[in-house]
C-alpha cells in the first residue's frame, strides 16, 4: 500500500515530467520554421514500480529521453538525389552559357558568317576584275575568322571560369568536412556523457546535406555516434579527423585528390561533378569539333585557291600568279588569312584559267561549304556545323530534363522527410493541451494529498 | 500520411514557382515571337531553322546572280542587235555596189562601209560594269583594235573565248556572256568588213569569198541572238521559281520557328488562372492551425 508521502512523490514527479514534456513541445513550436530541424518527442515512461504486499506498485512517470524523429533511409535517398540534381542543374546552367556563346539560331551566329563568306565569293565570281569584290572577300574571311574565334575563346573563357568555381567547390568540401568533424567531436562527447545531442545532430545532418549538393558522398554512422564521410571512394571525414582535398591541374583536365597523399577521387555527382564533367569532357569536345570545322575550312578553301590564278593587272604583267594558299594557318579557333593576299588582293585566285574574267575558282569556293568534305567525305561543313549546334542544343535539353526529373524526385523525398520529421503545429497544440491537463491534474493531486496529510495531522 | 506545415508550404511554393516558370517561358515566346530562342528549346527544330536559313540565303544569292546575269545578257543582246543592224545595212550597200561598174562608183560606197566598220568595232568593244562583254574571260583587255600600221584588225593575243558562269540554282550555272569568238568568230567578221572596205576604196568589187564571209557573220549573229534570247528566258524562269521557293521556304521556317501567338496567349491565360488558384488556395489553407480554435 502506497503511503501518502509516496503518492505525494508520484504527483511531484508527474508535475516535473509534464513540465519537461511541455518544454519539448515548446522547443518544437519554436523551431517549426527552422531549416533542418527534426521534431523531438518527450519519451514519458513509467518509473520503476515498488514491490508491495499486493504486488508491484506504480510510482509514476518520468521523461526518460527526448527522441529525434529522423529516418536514415530518407536521408540517404535525399543525398543521392540531391547530388544528381545539383550535377544536372550545374551542367544545365553551363549549357545555357555555352548556348549563349554559340548564339544560334540567330542572324549573328557563325552560320551567317559562313554564309557571308560564300556570298563574298559569289560577288567576286560576278566581278572577278573588281578590287572592291576582292576586298570584300578578305573582309568576310576576317569576319568568319572572328566569329570562329569568338566561339572558341568564349568556350576557353568559360573553362577558365569553371576552374575558379571548381577550386571554390573543393574549398567548400574541405570546410564542410571540417565542420562535420567538429560536430562529430561534440556529439561523441555528448553521447559519452549520456547527454542528448539532438540539435547538434540536426546541424550535422544539415552540413551533410549541404555537402551532398557539392559532391557524391557516402555517409556511414559509427558505433560512437560519429558519421564518417567518403567522397568518390576516398575518406574525407574519419570521426574527428578530416583529410583535405586539393585541385590538381593535369594540363588538359582537372582532377581532385587528397592533399596529403595525392589519392585521386572519382567525383561524379554534385555541382563539383557537373563542373568537372563540363570542364574535362564537354567543353573540350565542342572545341575539338570547332577545330575540325576550322581545319576543314582552311584545307578545302586552300585546295581550290592554290589551284587557281590571281589577277593580272596589266596585259604586260607576267603570267597570273598561282599556288597561293588563302588561309595561312588554323589553330585554336584562329583562322589566319594569308597576309600576302591582304597586301595584294589581286593574288586572290578567282580564276581557273588565268583569264581576268574567269571565275571558276570563285564559283567553287562559294560552294565549298556544301561539298561533303568532313568525316571522311560523309558530311559537308554546313551539315557539320548544323549537327554541331544541334548536338549542343540536345545535350543542353537533356541536362535540363534531368534537372527537372531530379527536382521532382527531390521534392518527393523532401516531402517524405518533412512528413516524418517536420513539426506539425496541430500536433504540438494537441500535445500542449494534453500536458497542460496532466499538469493541472497533478497539481490538484498535490493539493489533495496535502489536504489528506493535513487531515492526519489534525487528528493528532 | 502525416502532413506538416512544411509540407503544405513547400507544395504551395512548388506549384507557384512551376506556374511562374511556365508563364515566363510563354512570355519570352510571345515577346520574341519565336518558339525557338535557343537550340535547347527544340534541337531538331533548331537544326531545321539553320538548314532553312542556309537555303533562303542561297536563294537570295541566286536571285542576285540572276539579276546580274540578266543585266549582262540584256546588254549583250542589245549589242548583238545593233551589230545585226549594221550588217543588214552593209549587205544593202554591197548589193547596191555590186551593180556599179565604174571604180569611182565603188569609191562612193567605201565611205559608208568604213563608217559601218567603225560602228562594228565600237560594238565589239562594248564594256559593261568595267568588263569588255565580248572579250570572253579576258574581260580586262580590249578584245579588238584597229592596227593602222598593218591596216588590219588585231585581236587580243590572249583570245576572246571563254564563258563566264554564275550559280543560278543549286548545282546549276548559267552562262552570262557571249564571247567574241562565238559572236564574231574572233576577228574574222571585222576583218571581212575591213576587206570589203579595202576593195571598194581601191575601186573593185569585194571578192566572192569576202561576200561569203559577211553572209556567214550575219548568220552567226542571228544564231547567237537566238541563244541570248533563250538564255534570258531561262533566267526569267529561274527567277520566278526562286521567288516562289523563297515564299514557301519562309512559310516553312515560320511554322518551325515562330510562336503561334493565339495559342500562346490562350496558354498564358490558362497558366495565369492556375497561378491565381494556387495563390488563393495557399492563402486560405496555410494560415489555419489548431491555434486558431483554442
Amino acid at each position: 500500500m502506497a503511503g501518502l508521502s509516496q503518492i505525494f512523490e508520484t504527483a511531484r514527479r508527474s508535475l516535473f515530467a509534464q513540465r519537461d514534456a511541455m518544454g519539448v513541445t515548446s522547443h518544437n513550436i519554436a523551431n517549426a520554421g527552422t531549416a533542418g530541424y527534426t521534431r523531438q518527442r518527450a519519451e514519458l515512461t513509467t518509473t520503476m514500480p515498488l514491490p508491495d504486499r499486493i504486488g508491484l506498485l506504480g510510482t509514476g512517470v518520468e521523461m526518460s529521453s527526448v527522441s529525434r524523429l529522423r529516418e536514415k533511409f530518407i536521408d540517404t535517398q535525399y543525398r543521392t538525389t540531391s547530388q544528381q540534381l545539383n550535377n544536372a542543374s550545374m551542367q544545365s546552367r553551363i549549357f545555357s552559357q555555352i548556348e549563349a556563346v554559340v548564339n544560334e539560331p540567330s542572324d549573328t551566329g557563325l552560320q551567317s558568317m559562313m554564309q557571308g563568306f560564300s556570298k563574298a565569293w559569289q560577288s567576286l565570281a560576278a566581278t572577278p576584275e573588281d578590287m572592291g569584290a576582292r576586298q570584300n572577300v578578305l573582309q568576310s574571311a576576317s569576319t568568319l575568322s572572328n566569329g570562329m574565334q569568338q566561339i572558341y575563346n568564349g568556350l576557353s573563357q568559360l573553362k577558365g571560369d569553371l576552374k575558379a568555381e571548381i577550386s571554390a567547390n573543393v574549398d567548400k568540401v574541405n570546410s564542410l568536412a571540417r565542420e562535420i568533424a567538429d560536430f562529430n567531436e561534440k556529439i561523441i562527447a555528448a553521447t559519452n556523457s549520456k547527454m542528448s545531442a539532438n540539435d547538434l545532430m540536426d546541424s550535422r545532418d544539415q552540413k551533410i546535406d549541404e555537402l551532398s549538393t557539392v559532391v557524391n558522398i557516402r555517409a556511414t554512422q559509427d558505433s560512437k555516434g560519429g558519421i564518417n564521410i567518403s567522397v568518390g571512394g576516398v575518406s574525407i571525414v574519419n570521426q574527428t579527423d578530416t583529410i583535405p582535398l586539393e585541385l590538381k591541374d593535369n594540363a588538359t583536365s582537372l582532377s581532385v585528390q587528397t592533399e596529403s597523399s595525392g589519392n585521386p577521387t572519382q567525383i561524379t555527382g554534385g555541382s563539383l561533378g557537373g563542373l568537372l564533367q563540363q570542364n574535362n569532357t564537354t567543353i573540350p569536345g565542342y572545341q575539338s569539333s570547332l577545330d575540325q570545322l576550322g581545319q576543314s575550312i582552311m584545307d578545302s578553301v586552300n585546295a581550290v585557291h592554290s589551284a587557281g590564278y590571281g589577277l593580272k593587272t596589266h596585259a604586260s604583267d607576267p603570267a597570273a600568279p598561282t599556288g597561293t594558299p588563302f588561309f595561312s594557318s588554323y589553330a585554336n579557333g584562329v583562322l589566319t588569312v594569308n597576309s600576302a593576299l591582304i597586301d595584294n588582293p589581286n593574288l586572290i585566285a578567282a580564276s581557273s584559267t588565268g583569264a581576268a574574267g574567269d571565275n571558276g575558282q570563285a564559283n567553287t569556293i562559294a560552294n565549298v561549304f556544301d561539298v561533303p568534305a568532313m568525316n571522311g567525305g560523309a558530311v559537308s561543313m554546313n551539315q557539320f556545323y548544323t549537327a554541331f549546334v544541334s548536338r549542343i542544343g540536345a545535350d543542353s535539353k537533356s541536362a535540363s530534363n534531368e534537372e527537372q526529373n531530379q527536382q521532382l524526385i527531390l521534392t518527393q523525398v523532401e516531402n517524405q522527410r518533412n512528413s516524418f520529421s517536420g513539426v506539425s503545429l496541430d500536433e504540438e497544440m494537441a500535445n500542449m493541451i494534453k500536458y497542460q491537463r496532466a499538469y493541472d491534474a497533478s497539481a490538484k493531486l498535490v493539493k489533495t494529498v496535502d489536504d489528506m496529510m493535513n487531515t492526519i495531522i489534525q487528528m493528532v | 500520411m502525416r502532413v506538416t506545415e512544411l509540407n503544405m508550404v513547400n507544395s504551395f511554393l512548388n506549384s507557384v514557382s512551376a506556374s511562374r516558370a511556365k508563364i515566363d517561358k510563354l512570355n519570352l515566346q510571345i515577346s520574341t515571337q519565336k518558339k525557338i530562342n535557343m537550340m535547347s528549346d527544340d534541337p531538331t527544330g533548331g537544326a531545321s531553322v539553320l538548314r532553312l536559313k542556309g537555303k533562303l540565303n542561297d536563294n537570295a544569292q541566286y536571285q542576285t546572280n540572276i539579276t546580274l546575269a540578266s543585266a549582262m545578257m540584256t546588254t549583250t543582246a542589245d549589242s548583238l542587235n545593233a551589230a545585226s543592224d549594221v550588217f543588214v545595212r552593209l549587205k544593202e550597200s554591197l548589193t547596191r555596189a555590186s551593180s556599179a561598174s565604174q571604180p569611182s562608183d565603188f569609191n562612193s560606197f567605201a565611205g559608208d562601209v568604213q563608217q559601218m566598220f567603225q560602228e562594228l568595232l565600237n560594238i565589239t568593244n562594248t564594256s559593261f560594269n568595267g568588263k569588255f562583254i565580248f572579250g570572253g574571260t579576258q574581260t580586262k583587255d580590249q578584245p579588238f583594235t584597229f592596227d593602222a600600221a598593218t591596216n588590219t584588225v588585231a585581236m587580243n593575243p590572249n583570245g576572246t573565248s571563254g564563258s563566264i558562269k554564275l550559280d543560278v540554282a543549286p548545282q546549276t550555272q548559267e552562262q552570262t556572256n557571249i564571247s567574241g569568238n562565238e559572236a564574231f568568230s574572233g576577228d574574222a567578221a571585222l576583218n571581212a568588213v575591213l576587206s570589203a572596205y579595202k576593195a571598194l576604196s581601191s575601186g573593185t568589187q569585194p571578192s566572192a569569198a569576202v561576200q561569203q564571209s559577211i553572209t556567214d557573220a550575219m548568220d552567226r549573229l542571228m544564231t547567237v541572238s537566238v541563244k541570248t534570247g533563250t538564255t534570258l528566258n531561262r533566267l526569267d524562269t529561274f527567277q520566278t521559281q526562286l521567288e516562289s521557293q523563297s515564299t514557301s521556304l519562309q512559310s516553312i521556317m515560320s511554322k518551325v520557328q515562330d510562336t503561334d501567338i493565339a495559342q500562346a496567349i490562350v496558354e498564358l491565360q490558362h497558366q495565369q488562372t492556375i497561378l491565381d488558384t494556387s495563390l488563393k488556395i495557399g492563402a486560405q489553407v496555410i494560415p489555419k492551425t489548431l491555434v486558431d480554435f483554442i
